[in-house]
């Protein structure tokens, strides 16, 4: 067992690795590519399905705007979370980040988001997952009634392993097997020929305008958010990256690249080889349009696709949710026990071990629809509460009072769109499911009144602020 | 067949919950509480440092 010893002089590094352990800490052993493998890891299983219920809303071309108009609170989110964790670098994300900006309440609040985010996104994978392989042996014409739910079990636990067993191995896997997923997704785009539209692709005939009108636009937002949901859990590897102030900033810069050319090839395949009636409730459209190719080869390779993508989605969430937690615990926001980290594997081990039973008893018991729409809603507040941040954090310490790795471009422009947009996706997804957002909202009032009615009280408070800035301008 | 599947699916996943959970109970006995939650936010570690005892 090797540890750091804290505080250590850059000058003798071999001589604190070998000192007596004082302190044990996360491991900073990742890169950019890491980063990449994390964020786009988590979203790229948007595109392989849930968009496509954007179509059913709207209609492709519905689907198509609303595919660029969450590009653009996306890019908002990715542009403003890349310049505040290049200072913030501190596992939790955008916990830690609300926490230094604005206070423990909205700190407290971001935090239980991003827990519900992450685990309800890792609950629906693997029970996508527990589809796709009963799927795959009924196509395979194998004998016998598959149990499901000893796969699903099975992704989260083997998951939660191989979190457990270390963050480097954890991330490298998952940047391999976003990679492949990521190339199937291209290797798809060129099968089609789109360079002579009208040979495979029907785009003339299938494109039938907006069926519903505007209002199919204002519809289609809520699952337009799939195509890019996650993207913002780069920042969760912040204490881990051996120079974040670099790393994050590329890392989810090149992320939301990557999901934006993802996203668009994704929408043009389906909408130029399945009619949005069909479309609009497929499970999985891409592997569907695999199979229309007449290519074995491709479809067998969309499978695969299909079910890297959502392990690695899976894996990702597992990775987020307890780093967030583990945050929070090590903040006595919740119970410190959760701060623990290994002492050989050097990872949040009793956060990722806590949040076992939970996913696998959501898995068995909760259909996908709502795991999801508990996800989205979770993000999306998180995503207001990071724009009215992202404005305090400007006006608190202005450009020169601290080093920033990354500097977003034309503030506060960013943050009125993020604003604007979550505001149009709120409606949307109230029209949708209304009570969910309604229990939610409840949900997340009485978790505040019991923060700031009991659990404050065991905060230190003054400790958990530990970045060496100055004080804020007015203060 | 799918019922062998079945019977390895949960297998492996019992085995794995098994071993974090023996993993998890060994490391709380074997280190004192105090050093398990030592970790502090912000603790930057010279990268050189952190790729040395990652490697170790």
């Amino acid at each position: 067992m090797v540890d750091v010893a804290h505080p250590v002089s850059p000058a003798a590094p071999a001589a604190a690795a070998s000192a007596t352990p004082a302190r044990v800490a996360l491991k900073r052993v990742l890169g950019p590519a890491h980063v990449w493998g994390l964020g786009v890891g988590i979203v790229l299983v948007g595109e392989f399905m849930g968009w496509n219920f954007a179509v059913g809303k709207g209609g492709a071309i519905a689907a198509l705007t609303a595919c660029w108009l969450a590009g653009i609170l996306y890019t908002c989110v990715a542009m403003i979370d890349s310049e505040v964790t290049s200072t913030v670098a501190a596992a939790g994300g955008q916990y830690a980040q609300a926490k230094h900006i604005i206070g423990p309440l909205a700190a407290f609040n971001v935090g239980l988001y991003l827990v519900m985010a992450y685990t309800m996104l890792e609950v629906s994978n693997a029970i996508v997952t527990g589809d796709l392989i009963e799927a795959f042996t009924h196509n395979m014409g194998l004998v016998g009634e598959l149990d499901k739910r000893a796969f699903m079990v099975l992704t989260i636990v083997f998951l939660a392993w191989l979190n457990y067993r270390g963050v480097l191995a954890t991330l490298t896997v998952n940047y391999v097997i976003t990679a492949i997923a990521f190339s199937a997704i291209l290797v798809l785009f060129v099968a089609i020929r789109p360079w002579a539209p009208g040979e495979v692709t029907k785009h003339a005939e299938l494109l039938t305008g907006l069926p519903y009108g505007g209002l199919g636009i204002l519809a289609a937002m809520h699952f337009g958010l799939w195509y890019y949901l996650g993207i913002e859990g780069t920042t969760q590897a912040a204490e881990e990256v051996r120079s974040p102030a670099r790393s994050l900033p590329l890392g989810t810069l090149t992320g939301i690249m990557t999901l934006l050319i993802a996203a668009t090839l994704t929408w043009y395949v389906g909408a130029g080889l399945m009619p949005w009636e069909y479309l609009g409730q497929a499970i999985t459209p891409l592997y569907d349009a695999g199979r229309l190719t007449g290519s074995a080869p491709l479809e067998v390779f969309l499978f695969v696709g299909t079910l890297f993508a959502t392990l690695a989605s899976a894996n990702g969430c597992i990775n987020d949710a307890s780093r967030a937690w583990f945050a929070m615990g090590r903040d006595r926001y919740m119970p410190v026990w959760f701060g623990g980290v290994h002492p050989k594997y050097r990872t949040p081990f009793r956060s990722i071990v806590f949040f076992v039973p939970i996913a696998i008893l959501f898995a068995v018991s909760t259909p996908l629809d709502q795991t999801i729409t508990f996800s989205i809603l979770s993000g999306l507040l998180g995503y207001t509460i990071m724009a009215i941040a992202v404005i305090i954090f400007r006006r608190k310490w202005p450009l020169g009072s601290i080093t920033r790795g990354y500097i977003h471009p034309l503030h506060p422009l960013p943050a009125i769109l993020l604003v604007t947009l979550c505001a149009v996706t709120y409606f949307a997804v109230f029209l949708g499911y209304g009570t969910q957002l309604l229990a939610m909202m409840s949900f997340y009032i009485l978790a505040s009144a019991w923060f700031v009615l009991h659990r404050y009280k065991y905060c230190r408070r003054g400790e958990q602020f530990t970045m060496p800035w100055p004080k804020p301008r007015g203060y | 067949m799918i019922s062998a599947m079945n019977i390895c699916a949960w297998s492996a996943a019992a085995a794995l919950a098994l071993w974090m959970l023996w993993d998890m109970l060994r490391t709380n006995r074997s280190y004192s509480e105090e050093y398990l939650t030592s970790s502090a936010e912000g603790e930057i570690i010279d990268a050189e440092l952190g790729e040395t005892t990652a490697r170790s």
